[in-house]
């Protein structure tokens, strides 16, 4: 009993000259408030020590967890700083999203103005029109260019009518993206033999468009978009299969 | 014989930003900074000294690491908080001077929050027992 009195009563010299200690350290008198709370509340605590282990067995154990607890949250609110080559990263993905938003954007309006146009002047059933964006460096930013124009022609009614029924099957060939790149580099080659019929150059479910009106559109395009006519290409649809 | 080193360095360094100040204000701002820098960072030494000390005092009494631990941060953070809030009363920005200081209690009132805390559950625990 003695032993264990003599123990609570050194902890509690002990903290009290701690306190003074601080006290004297302390810098200004600013602070002098602030840590004299802490520091009345280690003392609190230390001569209700005996109280608290009753009641609530090992408190240090606790304090200790909620000190921890408050330092790792600090640490944690630090971690997530975001660093400058994160945030310059992430610009950079943005802004290449934003490019290639734009470029599509630019694509559709490309697309229906095309498509207008080429209906207004010619006549002709268009049934769409696909634009294809190509990137070249200009000095320091990236410019986009039309690299290739696909104009599909609707197929010619007159010759059977039995196209209604698969026309879903062409749909999903028209998506196919493969034709487009291909039909780039081709261009150049199928323009100057395009007199000839060339039905198996074309791929599944499309013929060579007329030549006279695929020549029309084309000289239409290339005025009207500063298109070279090698990149662009007429196609239409075969409402035979 | 520190002493005499740092007060020496003190009055030299307080004659040149008198003469330095009417032509060149900021360079005499900065002689003020960089002498108080050079004196905290010579005494930050000697303190440690000091808090061995009261270490050596913490183990052979048998408090509890955390409360040394949480004293000793009470004092880092005043002597940061009181340096860096005087070199910019210097500068003459006593707003943010006093902004600093407003940091840094909240930061020694941020480390009372576990042992109030445990305080309060132990006033809680003790209310139905005493009913």
């Amino acid at each position: 009993m003695i032993a264990w009195l003599s123990d609570w009563l050194r902890d509690i010299i002990a903290v009290i000259m701690l306190a003074a200690f601080v006290e004297l350290l302390l810098p200004n008198k600013a602070m002098l408030r602030y840590s004299r709370l802490v520091i009345g509340l280690l003392i609190l605590l230390t001569i209700m020590s005996p109280i608290l282990r009753l009641l609530q067995g090992d408190f240090n154990a606790k304090l200790k967890d909620g000190i921890t607890h408050w330092d790792q949250l600090e640490a944690q609110r630090e971690v997530k700083m975001p660093t400058l080559s994160d945030i310059q990263k992430k610009a950079d993905e943005l802004n290449k999203q934003q490019d290639s938003d734009a470029a599509a954007l630019m694509e559709q309006t490309l697309e229906s103005a095309m498509k207008d146009a080429v209906f207004k002047q010619t006549e002709q059933p268009v049934e769409a029109v696909e634009v294809t964006l190509g990137w070249e460096k200009q000095g320091q930013k990236m410019t986009p260019y039309v690299n290739a124009v696909l104009v599909t022609l609707t197929a010619v009614k007159k010759e059977s009518d039995a196209a209604q029924a698969p026309n879903e099957d062409d749909v999903k060939e028209v998506t196919a993206i493969q034709v487009d790149i291909n039909a780039k580099t081709e261009a150049g080659g199928t323009d100057s033999q395009q007199t000839d019929s060339g039905k198996e150059g074309q791929g599944e479910g499309w013929i060579q468009a007329d030549p006279s009106a695929s020549k029309e559109i084309r000289n239409l395009l290339a005025e009207g978009w500063g298109i070279s006519p090698g990149n662009i290409q007429v196609r239409q649809r075969d409402n035979r299969n | 014989m520190e002493i005499i080193q740092i007060v020496g360095l003190g009055l030299i360094a307080t004659i040149l930003i008198i003469v330095v100040r009417e032509q060149k204000p900021l360079f005499a701002f900065l002689l003020t900074a960089f002498t108080g820098l050079f004196i905290f960072i010579f005494l930050i030494g000697k303190i440690d000294s000091v808090i061995k000390v009261l270490e050596d005092l913490a183990n052979r009494s048998g408090i509890p690491s955390i409360y040394l631990k949480t004293i000793l941060k009470i004092i880092g953070i005043a002597y940061i908080v009181e340096f860096g809030a005087q070199i910019v009363r210097d500068a003459g920005q006593e707003s943010i001077a006093s902004r600093i200081e407003f940091a840094g209690k909240v930061l020694i009132l941020v480390m009372a929050v576990p042992i109030i805390s445990v305080i309060v559950e132990t006033v809680i625990g003790l209310l139905p027992a005493g009913s």
